[in-house]
């Protein structure tokens, strides 16, 4: 019966992790620039995750300890030093866009300016980790996210042409606006590898109290969850490609996208489009925020653990609480949140190398995982994996400045 | 390897760069020919019962201060005289639209809100054709 109920964590994973902020603005963007054409990024983003999470959990699983935990051990505190700030640096960003997604969620639904709502958010966010157990996020924002399927539902009501949509599934070259076609590319796939879901999964599974029975689960987790994701981020997708693009709306702002939902639940899409942005965003901000805490606790070897009393791991406590203060502070400055959003989903596809290869070398410590390390199928998705993300890293930062504008 | 990515960054602004000033105008008012369309779908939403007042208040305040960039963007370029006119007209003919709805909104008048959706439509196509003339050029 427990395993049965570790679906709620790749399903939070995948609510959080995968349908977030950095999901809905480039699927929007994506979806109303040039329709289904770029739904492969989506679809080899999904099969990359699915890798890593897979991985990640099967780590925890089997070693009982968590990403930073491990690499720390195993490579030195100086050789993690560098991710573990590179990580950082994305983890309050990210925070900070999921923290304006929730904002902006709620602008929609109570009309008062976005920038109010940036203390409260936090403090709400702050609440859940101090009261709530890991279990209880876990299922609460599983449960709840399946709204989000309002966005699929959407897509087969619009009766969108199949052909065109399974095209999209192939790479093809761009019909107009290359530099933006390449940037949307790379964003979506640095917002589906969100560093922070991989290592958040490996806590996690740490949370759970993983074991070697568990890696079968596990396997199924990183498969349905990633891939409950990523069918919701097809649809949010494919609903901006049948009602945005028709109407040349390219989404700059999140006001835009709000619309998406509009034409086929004439009563309901706006406030499902509203409570499915700030209940996603909500299950993603606890996850960046519980995994900055992780990656902190575990780098310096302090208590950690949600499932702990706050006063028995105060200095893990503390890492949530500033990091949502800090990142707070970027929406109440007036930060765009769609700008800061695009920006951090390129961000993040430029630092994967560093935060991903670190983990892709454990996976092949045989001292380590024994039987469970990497084979030779999963060494060759690690290889085209590391050289795929250290493309991206190459190519974001001139298509940030071509293409983001 | 890296020759070829730094074949490719070069590649990307070359394509930038052999843009005319008409394409080039037309490709940085790309933001505020898409609140045109914006703006139209929301006022439609909104004569619909479908989205409150308040969002479309602010669609138009963001859409506004979109299509105000637009034609200081329109006044700075280097593009031909008669494009820029044009361009100018359309946009100066969606911000009355959007003072229009402004008007609209504040009186709760759903109906009032179809002249000022005329005028959205038409900018839109007419924008939008401009960009394709110049797109197949």
């Amino acid at each position: 019966m427990k395993k049965a109920t570790q679906f709620a964590l790749g399903i939070l994973t995948s609510v959080g992790g995968f349908f977030d902020v950095g999901n809905i603005a480039t699927t929007a963007q994506a979806g109303a620039q040039f329709r289904f054409q770029l739904l492969w990024a989506l679809v080899l983003a999904t099969i990359i995750v699915i890798l890593l999470v897979e991985m990640s959990g099967r780590f925890a699983a089997v070693t009982q300890k968590a990403l930073p935990d491990a690499i720390r051990e195993h490579f030195g505190f100086r050789f993690w030093s560098v991710p573990f700030l590179i990580l950082t640096i994305v983890h309050v960003l990210v925070l900070a866009a999921e923290i304006g997604g929730i904002c902006f969620a709620l602008h929609l639904v109570s009309g008062l300016p976005l920038q109010l709502w940036a203390l409260p958010v936090a403090v709400l966010v702050w609440l859940f980790l101090w009261r709530s157990t890991f279990n209880t996020i876990e299922n609460s924002t599983s449960v709840l996210g399946l709204i989000t399927l309002c966005f699929v539902a959407a897509a087969i009501l619009h009766h969108p042409p199949l052909h065109d949509v399974a095209a999209g599934v192939i790479p093809t070259l761009p019909s107009h606006d290359p530099e933006k076609y390449w940037f949307i590319a790379v964003s979506i796939i640095g917002a589906v590898i969100a560093p922070y879901l991989f290592y958040f999964y490996s806590s996690g599974a740490v949370e759970d109290r993983w074991d070697r029975t568990y890696i079968p689960v596990n396997r199924a987790v990183a498969v349905l969850g990633m891939g409950f994701g990523s069918v919701i981020s097809i649809g949010a997708l494919v609903v901006a490609g049948v009602v945005l693009a028709p109407r040349g709306i390219h989404v700059s702002d999140y006001h835009q996208a709000a619309l998406m939902l509009t034409e086929v639940f004439p009563f309901w899409g706006y406030t499902l489009f509203a409570v499915s942005m700030g209940i996603a965003c909500l299950g993603a901000a606890l996850e960046v925020a519980l995994s900055m805490a992780y990656s902190f606790a575990q780098t310096f070897g302090w208590n950690w653990g949600e499932n702990l009393d706050p006063a028995e791991d105060a200095r893990f406590a503390m890492v949530y609480t500033v990091s949502l203060l800090v990142a707070a502070l970027f929406i109440l400055a007036g930060t765009d949140p769609l700008r800061l959003t695009i920006l951090t989903m390129a961000i993040s596809a430029a630092v994967l190398p560093v935060v991903a290869i670190p983990m892709l070398l454990l996976m092949n410590d045989r001292k380590l995982l024994r039987d469970a390390s990497n084979g030779i199928f999963s060494n060759l998705a690690t290889a085209g994996i590391v050289l795929l993300t250290l493309i991206l890293a190459v190519i974001s930062i001139p298509l940030v400045i071509l293409g983001g504008s | 390897m890296h020759r070829a990515l730094c074949i490719f960054a070069l590649a990307l602004l070359c394509a930038c760069a052999g843009k005319s000033p008409e394409k080039k105008l037309l490709n940085d008012l790309d933001p505020a020919i898409s609140w045109v369309g914006t703006l139209q779908f929301a006022a439609e939403r909104w004569a619909a019962n479908s989205v409150p007042a308040a969002f479309l208040r602010n669609s138009l305040d963001s859409g506004e201060q979109a299509l105000e960039k637009g034609t200081e963007t329109v006044d700075k370029s280097r593009a031909s005289n008669d494009l820029r006119d044009r361009l100018r007209d359309e946009l100066n003919r969606s911000m009355a639209a959007a003072e229009m709805l402004k008007i609209a909104v504040q009186k709760e008048d759903r109906a009032a809100a179809a002249g000022p959706l005329r005028i959205l439509a038409d900018s839109d196509a007419a924008l939008r054709h401009m960009q394709q003339e110049f797109e197949e050029r």
